[in-house]
């Protein structure tokens, strides 16, 4: 190979720097998954976790939809308590703290779902008590 | 028999346009009544409400109806007139009813405060005219409005012969202030178009919308007058009863005792 002390170094080089995200992540120890912080006490969701961890926006889509535009207002059971498909008035009754449960992963991932910008938090709630 | 190519071509084409003309006026025929004056339907639901403007008019200085409406629905108080969101407000009765109002209507009449909402027509022109579906009518009636596709265009707003519908300019939330806010019910966002919706959120899970529940005088009556039996329905069957510009074809669902 020609000039292989000058070529093999470049690509080593090249690789370092291409990685950049990952390592300077690692070194900084924020790799890190985030944990969603979940107080509470009910032990039901409307779906097991897995579901709920890649595919609560379907859901919520979904219920979405059939509450504003089929007028379903019918109930979902989950173990043996009823919730309304509603964010405000279901989901975020448990998961009320929205910085440490809804914000850490979407920060993370960098995501900004509108859904605050119109339904409430329920820290509104406990300023308005 | 025997056919010469002229005479085919000829007999293909007449064939032809007989079929292409009679689409078309079968079509025209059928067409799309866009203009009914009575729709007929078969749903088994139409929610409407008979307005007593009478008993309204005996408490001049009441709005039940309207704080409970704009609480429950998180509707912002905004005093300039090009800006303000309204759901259900006052009107006076010579703006409300041009065509029932002469010159010489005493003042006192003419300015009689009528309440006045969306109208919730059956033959809806805002529907018509909105180029995402984010305003449609449901097969009870209601015309509902999805701010999650609202864009903001304000066609609705040009198409609503009533005024019934305002616009966010302001993020609501700015004017909003916290204590103000009713969790249960969303705050709207900058850029969307807003109206009163019957409360369809209560009337889904069996309430009374929070205007009729509001009223002391028992001034609004609400009801399903597509059930012959309905309390509102025997209220309509004898009276000499208005709706707003009923001449344009919309049909309100909103009917004024006066």
């Amino acid at each position: 190979m020609y000039d292989g002390t000058k070529i093999i170094p470049g690509i080593l080089l090249f690789m370092i720097v291409l990685s950049f995200p990952v390592w300077y992540d690692r070194l900084n120890g924020s790799a890190v998954i985030p944990a969603p912080e979940v107080k509470t006490e009910s032990k039901y969701c409307v779906m097991p976790k897995g579901y709920m961890r890649s595919n609560h926006m379907v859901l919520l889509d979904e219920w979405r939809d059939s509450v504003i535009r089929d007028g379903d207002r019918s109930k979902v059971f989950a173990g043996i308590i009823k919730y309304d498909k509603s964010l405000s008035n279901s989901c975020m009754k448990c998961h009320n703290n929205k910085k440490n449960f809804c914000d850490r992963c979407h920060e993370r991932l960098s995501v900004n779902p509108t859904c605050w910008d119109c339904h409430n938090l329920p820290e509104e709630a406990a300023h308005a008590n | 028999m025997q056919i010469n190519r002229k005479e085919f071509l000829k007999k293909a084409g007449i064939a032809g346009a007989s079929l292409i003309a009679g689409g078309v006026l079968y079509s025209l025929f059928k067409g799309d009544d866009i203009i009914t004056a009575v729709v007929e339907s078969s749903a088994q639901t139409k929610w409407a409400m008979l307005i007593d403007v009478k008993k309204c008019a005996g408490k001049p200085d009441c709005s039940a109806c309207m704080t409970a409406c704009h609480k429950g629905h998180n509707v912002p108080a905004i005093d300039d007139i090009r800006r303000e969101i309204k759901w259900i407000w006052k009107a006076d009765f010579g703006n409300v009813f041009p065509e029932h109002t002469s010159e010489y209507m005493d003042v006192a009449v003419r300015s009689q405060k009528v309440i006045v909402a969306c109208n919730q027509c059956d033959n809806p022109p805002c529907v018509r005219v909105c180029p995402v579906g984010a305003t449609w009518k449901r097969a009870d009636g209601i015309v509902m409005m999805d701010h999650h596709r609202c864009i903001g265009c304000r066609y609705c707003m040009a198409a609503c012969p009533y005024g019934s519908r305002s616009f966010n300019w302001k993020d609501p939330r700015k004017i909003l202030s916290g204590n103000d806010i009713r969790v249960e019910y969303p705050v709207r966002t900058k850029g969307v178009v807003e109206k009163c919706n019957f409360c369809a959120e209560r009337i889904d899970v069996g309430e009374m919308p929070l205007c009729v529940e509001a009223c002391s005088e028992g001034a609004i009556l609400f009801g399903n007058v597509a059930d012959p039996e309905s309390d509102i329905r025997r209220a309509l069957a004898g009276k000499y009863v208005l709706r707003r510009k009923a001449e344009l074809g919309t049909n309100p669902e909103i009917y004024y005792l006066v």
